[in-house]
């Protein structure tokens, strides 16, 4: 009776043990850092994202993911670029702004593992970059509201029309 | 005399025609049905596709978004506003995730993360994969809205935030509101 007891309990403990060794051999990464370049970036500027990973052996894949948004609060459609590994856990990428208008950029990373994709931070809210307006020299012809609303016709169309009229002045004048 | 009487006439028509072939003038739609009312197919959460033509009859409110855009989540809080006023009887509102990158799963998340804060974004949802993006979108910002009228003709849009009625301090006081919208469709 004793025995069987003692095998039951040994029996037990080796199950026990076995699901602690397989608990802690789930690979639990470290948050990677993010540092941008530089600190405060102009619109439509050329700006370096460097992802820093203290365990990266296990990392197979890594992209960036961000968007710029305005300070209306519109965000433009996210962009997914994969790093350039450095070596050292460290990998980078150069990002050109896209937007004139914009007043921050959004970015998160997705990187693959042996367990599947993760993703850092793991859900909004992202971390955000403020961008510093671009100094533009002189106005501009066309919508101020910073939408590229190709339809919306400039001063061209009165250079036409000038021209057209001169055209017919001319032909008018040629012929009397 | 009857000479420059012809140049200005030539002159007039030749600004007609130009005004009416240049880019301000954008009304050709290819997305619209035979009896005028506008037209989008979209994957329901249930994985099945619908279209804006199941919901004639209604107005309804297409809102164009991705969950990694906080001003849409800002968007969600108004359009609950919305629908909560009005009801389903007379509204519905089709929450459209543009982003092609994105999955039902992380669309359902979303939803349930607002529902763990008490807000219940009961309306239909659904992923785009008939390039209702490429069709609605206005310079490429999202949120965007739409409102289609009873018969799915477009009665507004809007890139940004729309709030419903109250017009939050520090906005202009000219903005248009939800309401005002819908309630000229009512």
């Amino acid at each position: 009776m004793r025995k069987s007891i003692v095998k039951m309990l040994i029996g037990i403990f080796f199950i026990f043990g076995l699901y602690l060794l397989i608990i802690n051999n789930v690979i639990a990464y470290s948050d990677p850092t993010i540092d941008v370049d530089p600190v405060e970036p102009e619109q439509l500027s050329t700006l370096t994202i460097t992802i820093t990973f203290d365990d990266y052996d296990d990392i197979q894949e890594v992209f960036l993911l961000y968007n710029e948004c305005t300070k209306n609060d519109i965000c433009f459609t996210r962009q997914n670029k994969s790093m350039t590994n450095l070596g050292d856990g460290k990998l980078e990428l150069n990002i050109n702004l896209e937007h004139d208008d914009a007043a921050y950029i959004q970015y998160w990373v997705e990187f693959k593992t042996n367990e599947g994709w993760q993703a850092f931070p793991e859900e909004p809210p992202y971390p955000k970059t403020y961008l510093k307006e671009k100094q533009t020299n002189g106005g501009s012809n066309g919508n101020t509201n910073g939408q590229n609303n190709n339809d919306t016709p400039g001063f061209e169309l009165i250079g036409m029309m000038i021209s057209i009229i001169s055209i017919l002045i001319f032909v008018h004048l040629k012929k009397r | 005399m009857n000479k420059s009487k012809g140049l200005i006439l030539i002159t007039f028509i030749s600004f007609i025609a130009i005004s009416s072939i240049s880019g301000c003038i954008d009304q050709t739609n290819d997305n619209v049905n035979d009896f005028g009312g506008e037209e989008f197919s979209f994957q329901g959460l249930d994985g099945l596709n619908k279209n804006l033509s199941d919901y004639r009859g209604k107005i309804v409110i297409l809102d164009m978004w991705a969950t990694w855009c906080s001003p849409c989540g800002y968007q969600m809080l108004e359009l609950e506003k919305v629908y909560h006023y009005y009801g389903k009887e007379i509204i519905e509102i089709i929450s459209i995730d543009i982003d092609q990158g994105e999955t039902i799963k992380m669309v359902q998340d979303y939803i349930d993360e607002f529902q763990k804060n008490g807000i219940n974004l009961d309306w239909i949802f659904g992923m785009d994969v008939e390039e209702i993006w490429e069709k609605y979108k206005i310079s490429g910002g999202i949120p965007t809205l739409y409102i289609f009228d009873e018969n799915g003709k477009i009665h507004y849009n809007h890139e940004g935030v729309s709030v419903f009625s109250e017009i939050p301090s520090g906005w202009p006081q000219n903005t248009v509101t939800l309401k005002e919208k819908i309630d000229e469709l009512i």
